[in-house]
C-alpha cells in the first residue's frame, strides 16, 4: 500500500531469535515503512518486541545473546543488517539517531553536558573548536533550553528529567539524522513535562523534515503524535493503519483490547457519600526531612477524610509528596505534626503493643510487585506472615490464604511456589491477597499499577473495585495517572510540591477543576482525542447488541 | 485439597540454586582438589608408613625413594609425612577461623545494620580491629598467650571478623529499604523475627563467599605464622613450620620448600576459584536470569 521507493525505512519479514541452547524466535517477521516527515507509532505491551525491533534497527542488539535471522532492513535504500560495524556506527549519528527512556542513564554523569554535545561534532565532523561551540548552543537554543551558554557548563544530575531528555533530543538530532527512534521517550517524565516533549519532538521534526519511530506502550501518547501505528503483539503485527482509523475504528480484537483497556478520563459516577465515621482520618499532616538550610518540606498541612466502602485518589506529579503521605499514614515515616487518625483513634496515643495491633488495620500494597515480596520465601510463607505475627496458628492461616488466593484469581497450588515463577500482575495479585490475610479496612495503593501493561492494569483496577465491594474497604489510592484516578476514585486530592492544591470529588475535580494546575494537569494527559473516540465507539456499540470486549 | 505446606524452609531455595548450577571445568578441578585434600588429611596415618616427627638421624636429606616418596629432610623426617600431616593443621585451622569469624562476625553484623543504634559502636571496633595489621596482631596476641591450635586459631580468626560483619552490614542496611522488609513491618513483623525470616536468609549467599576468602586468608596466615616461628609449635607439622626448617637447606634441596609450598598454593588457588564459582552461582543476576 505505501509506495516503497518513497520510504525512508523499510523493514522486510523481520526475524530475530536468541542464541544458545535454547533457541527462541522473538519477532516473527515484522514489516514497516517509515516515509521522510512521518511519525509511525509502534505500540504494545511488554515482550511484544517494540524496543527489540527498534535495536535491529540501530544495530544495537546484544552481539552473543540475540540475532536477526531473517528479513531485511533498509535504511535511504542501504541494507543494514549487512552493513559493517563500522559503517552502522557512522550511519548511526548522522542518518539515524536514537533517545531512550531514562535520559540520565544515557548521559555521562561526570562530563558537562555541553562537553557531551561538543563530543558528537568532535566525533563525527570536521568543524574547528569554535565552530563546535556555536553548533552546540544553536543546537541547545533549538530544544528551549533556557540560558543555553549557562546550561552547557551543567552536569546531568543539576538539570530536571524534562530537560535531560532535550539534551539527548539535542545530540539525537545534532547532525540532521534522516530518522530519530524514540525507545519511549517520555515514559519516566510527568504528565506536564511529557507533553512539552512531545511538542518539542513534534515541532523538531516538522522543522528538520526527520521521521520519527516512536515506541510506547501508551495509547494516548499514540494517539496524540502518530501519523500511523502499527501494534504488535508478542513479536508479531497485529495491525497497521492511519491513526485514526486504527484508534476509531480497530479491525483487530487485539487492537480492540488494548483500546479498551485504556480507562477514560470520564470519571466513573461516584458512591452515594457515606455519613459513616471516617476510618481514616488525616488533619494538618506535615513531613520535613532534613533540618537547617537543607530541610526539604514534603509535606505541608495535608487533611483528608476517608470513609469505609469508599476510594481517595491522590493524585500529582513526582515530587508531589504523594508517596510521603501514603508512608506517613503507614507510619513507616514518622510525621513532623498532625494527627493520622484510625477509626478515630490518635494512633500515636495508644501503647506500642496496641499500635502494633491497630497499626494492621492499614495495608499497604506497594508500586514495584518485582521487589514487595520477599524472593526467597513462597507465596504462603508471605501471605500468612502476618496472621502468624499475631498468634493464628499455622493451619487456620494456610486455610485463610488458600480461600484469599482464590478470591485475587489465582489457584490454590501458587501457594507452594516462589515470587519469581509469577508475572507482574500475578505477584500484584499476591500482593493484595497478603494485604488482605489482615482484613484490613484500608487498603493503601501506591502507584500499585503503575508498573503494569494496560490490559493487566485494567484486571487489577477491576480485582480492587470488586474486593471493595465485597470487604467493604477504604481505598487511598496514589497515582499520577488521571485516567486511573477517574476509573477507579470517588474523591480525589491533588497534590502539587506537598500542598493538597485541590480536592472533592472526582466528578467535579476532573471535569470542572477549580484549580490552574489541576486544569494543567488534565490538559496535558495525553490521548483526549482517545475518549472521543471511545465515545464514539461506545455509541456505536450501543446501537447494536453487541456490548465492546470484555 | 489439604492445606498447603507451611515449612518449606526459606533455605531450601538457596540450596536449589547451588544444585542447579552447571559448574566450569576448573570449578570440577578445584573442587576435586578440595576433596582431595581433605581426603589427604583425614587418612594421613594410613597414607604414609612413616611418622611425621620422630627423627631418623641415619635418614637425613634422602631423596625420594619407594621408602620416602618426597625424600627426608635435615633431621630424618619423612618430608610426603610431613605434608600429609601438615594439611590436617591447615584445613583445621582454615575451618576452625572460619567458622569462628562467621559465628562471632554474622550477628554482629545484623544487629549494626539492624538496630542503628547499636551500630556506631560495634563499627567503631571493628575500625579498630582493622587498622591493625592482621599478622601482627595475630603475633601479639600469641605473645600474651601460650601458642596452641586453638589459641592460634582465635588470634587468626580474630583480624577476619570485620569483613564478615562488614559485609553482612551492608547487606542488612540495602535489605532493609527493599519494600518487602518494609511490607512485614506493616504486617507487625519486628526485631528478632525480621533478621530471621527476611534479612538473614538474603545475606546468606554473598556471606558463603566471603567464608571462602576468609577460609583461604586463615591457612595463608597460619603458614606465615608458623614460618615466623610464632605459630603452633615445632612439634607438630604445618606447611609453614616445614618450610621454614627446609629454608636453611634450600641450596642442597629446594624440594623440601618446594613440596609444602605447592600444597599450600594449590589449596589456596582452588579456595579461591570456588568461592568465585560460588559468588557467580548465587548471584541472581549472573545465574539463569533472564539475561
Amino acid at each position: 500500500m505505501t509506495p516503497t521507493t518513497t520510504s525512508l525505512l523499510r523493514i522486510r519479514d523481520l526475524r530475530l531469535a536468541t542464541l544458545g541452547p535454547a533457541r527462541k524466535e522473538l519477532l516473527h517477521g515484522i514489516d514497516l515503512d517509515i516515509r521522510p516527515r512521518e511519525t509511525l507509532c509502534l505500540v504494545g505491551e511488554s515482550g511484544s518486541g517494540k524496543s527489540l525491533t527498534s535495536l535491529a534497527v540501530m544495530g544495537l542488539l546484544p552481539p552473543r545473546e540475540l540475532a536477526v535471522t531473517g528479513g531485511e532492513i533498509r535504511l535511504d535504500g542501504e541494507d543494514l543488517l549487512a552493513a559493517s560495524p563500522r559503517r552502522l556506527r557512522a550511519l548511526r549519528a548522522t542518518r539515524m539517531a536514537m533517545i531512550f527512556q531514562e535520559p540520565m542513564t544515557a548521559l555521562n554523569p561526570l562530563m558537562r553536558v555541553g562537553d557531551q554535545l561538543d563530543e558528537v561534532f568532535a566525533v563525527h565532523t570536521t568543524l574547528d573548536r569554535r565552530e563546535r561551540r556555536r553548533r552546540v548552543i544553536a543546537a541547545l537554543e533549538d530544544v528551549h533550553l533556557p540560558d543555553p551558554e549557562k546550561l552547557a557548563l551543567r552536569f546531568p544530575h543539576q538539570l530536571s528529567g524534562g530537560q535531560r531528555q532535550r539534551i539527548m533530543i539535542a545530540m539525537a538530532l545534532a547532525l540532521e539524522p534522516k530518522l530519530l527512534i524514540a525507545d519511549e521517550p517520555t515514559t519516566a517524565l510527568d504528565v506536564t513535562t511529557q507533553a512539552q516533549i512531545l511538542k518539542l519532538i513534534e515541532e523538531l521534526q516538522e522543522r528538520h523534515g526527520t521521521a520519527v519511530l516512536f515506541i510506547t506502550h501508551d495509547m494516548g501518547v499514540v494517539a496524540d503524535i502518530a501519523d500511523r501505528v502499527l501494534v504488535l503483539r508478542h513479536g508479531s503485527p497485529v495491525e497497521e493503519g492511519e491513526t485514526r482509523r486504527v484508534v476509531g475504528a480497530p479491525t483487530a480484537d487485539y487492537t480492540r483490547e488494548l483500546l479498551a483497556a485504556v480507562p477514560t478520563l470520564d470519571p466513573r459516577p461516584a458512591r452515594a457519600p457515606s455519613s459513616a465515621t471516617p476510618v481514616l482520618a488525616v488533619e494538618g499532616l506535615c513531613k520535613t526531612f532534613g533540618g537547617g538550610a537543607h530541610a526539604v518540606k514534603a509535606l505541608h498541612d495535608v487533611g483528608f477524610a476517608l470513609r469505609p466502602g469508599r476510594t481517595l485518589g491522590v493524585v500529582g506529579e513526582s515530587g508531589s509528596g504523594k508517596s510521603t503521605l501514603a508512608r506517613c499514614v503507614m507510619g513507616l515515616e514518622t510525621v513532623s505534626s498532625g494527627v493520622v487518625r484510625i477509626d478515630g483513634t490518635d494512633v500515636r496515643q495508644l501503647d506500642k503493643a496496641a499500635r502494633r495491633r491497630h497499626a494492621t488495620r492499614l495495608q499497604m500494597v506497594f508500586q514495584d510487585p518485582n521487589r514487595s515480596l520477599d524472593p526467597r520465601r513462597t507465596v504462603l510463607q508471605s501471605v500468612v506472615e502476618g496472621a502468624l505475627n499475631f498468634g493464628v496458628d499455622k493451619r487456620t492461616a494456610a486455610e485463610k490464604a488458600a480461600a484469599l488466593i482464590e478470591t485475587v484469581g489465582l489457584p490454590r497450588a501458587s501457594l507452594d511456589r516462589y515470587p519469581h515463577q509469577f508475572s507482574g500482575g500475578q505477584r500484584q495479585r499476591i500482593a493484595i491477597a497478603r494485604a488482605l490475610m489482615m482484613d484490613p479496612e484500608v487498603i493503601v495503593a501506591d502507584e500499585a499499577v503503575s508498573a503494569l501493561d494496560v490490559s493487566v492494569q485494567a484486571q487489577v483496577l477491576d480485582l480492587l473495585m470488586s474486593l471493595q465491594a465485597k470487604f467493604g474497604l477504604a481505598i487511598l489510592f496514589i497515582t499520577h495517572d488521571l485516567r486511573v484516578a477517574a476509573r477507579l476514585c470517588d474523591d480525589v486530592l491533588v497534590m502539587r510540591r506537598g500542598v493538597a492544591v485541590e480536592s472533592g470529588p472526582a466528578e467535579r475535580v476532573l471535569t470542572r477543576p477549580a484549580d490552574d494546575y489541576t486544569r494543567r494537569l488534565l490538559d496535558a494527559a495525553p490521548g483526549r482525542s482517545l475518549d472521543q473516540a471511545a465515545r464514539l465507539r461506545a455509541a456505536e456499540a450501543s446501537i447494536p447488541a453487541a456490548p465492546p470486549g470484555p | 485439597m489439604s492445606s498447603p505446606r507451611l515449612t518449606a524452609p526459606s533455605w531450601s531455595r538457596l540450596v536449589r540454586e547451588l544444585g542447579s548450577h552447571r559448574p566450569h571445568w576448573l570449578t570440577g578441578l578445584a573442587i576435586a582438589v578440595l576433596v582431595a585434600l581433605v581426603l589427604a588429611a583425614l587418612l594421613a596415618p594410613l597414607l604414609s608408613a612413616h611418622d611425621p616427627v620422630t627423627m631418623v638421624p641415619s635418614e637425613r636429606l634422602r631423596p625420594p625413594s619407594p621408602d620416602h616418596l618426597l625424600g627426608t629432610d635435615a633431621m630424618g623426617r619423612d618430608l610426603w609425612a610431613r605434608v600429609l600431616w601438615g594439611a590436617r593443621i591447615s584445613l583445621v585451622v582454615g575451618a576452625g577461623a572460619t567458622l569462628g569469624a562467621v559465628v562471632i562476625g554474622l550477628p554482629l553484623g545484623l544487629v549494626s545494620g539492624y538496630f542503628r543504634r547499636l551500630d556506631p559502636f560495634v563499627m567503631r571496633v571493628m575500625d579498630g580491629l582493622m587498622a591493625i595489621p592482621g599478622i601482627l596482631l595475630a603475633v601479639a596476641l600469641i605473645a600474651i598467650v601460650r601458642p596452641s591450635l586453638t589459641t592460634v586459631m582465635i588470634a587468626i580468626l580474630i583480624p577476619e571478623i570485620p569483613s564478615v560483619v562488614r559485609l553482612v552490614r551492608a547487606r542488612v542496611l540495602s535489605a532493609r529499604e527493599e519494600p518487602y522488609v518494609e511490607a512485614a513491618r506493616l504486617l507487625g513483623t519486628g526485631g528478632a523475627k525480621m533478621l530471621w525470616r527476611h534479612l538473614l536468609p538474603n545475606t546468606v549467599a554473598p556471606l558463603v563467599v566471603q567464608a571462602a576468602h576468609v577460609f583461604a586468608a586463615a591457612i595463608l596466615t597460619e603458614s606465615a605464622l608458623s614460618f615466623l616461628g610464632v605459630g603452633i609449635g615445632t612439634e607438630t607439622p604445618s606447611w609453614g613450620n616445614v618450610m621454614a626448617d627446609g629454608r636453611l637447606y634450600f641450596s642442597i634441596k629446594p624440594a623440601l620448600i618446594f613440596w609444602p609450598a605447592a600444597a599450600l598454593t594449590l589449596t589456596i588457588l582452588s579456595i579461591n576459584i570456588v568461592g568465585d564459582a560460588l559468588r557467580d552461582a548465587l548471584d541472581p543476576k549472573t545465574s539463569k536470569g533472564k539475561g
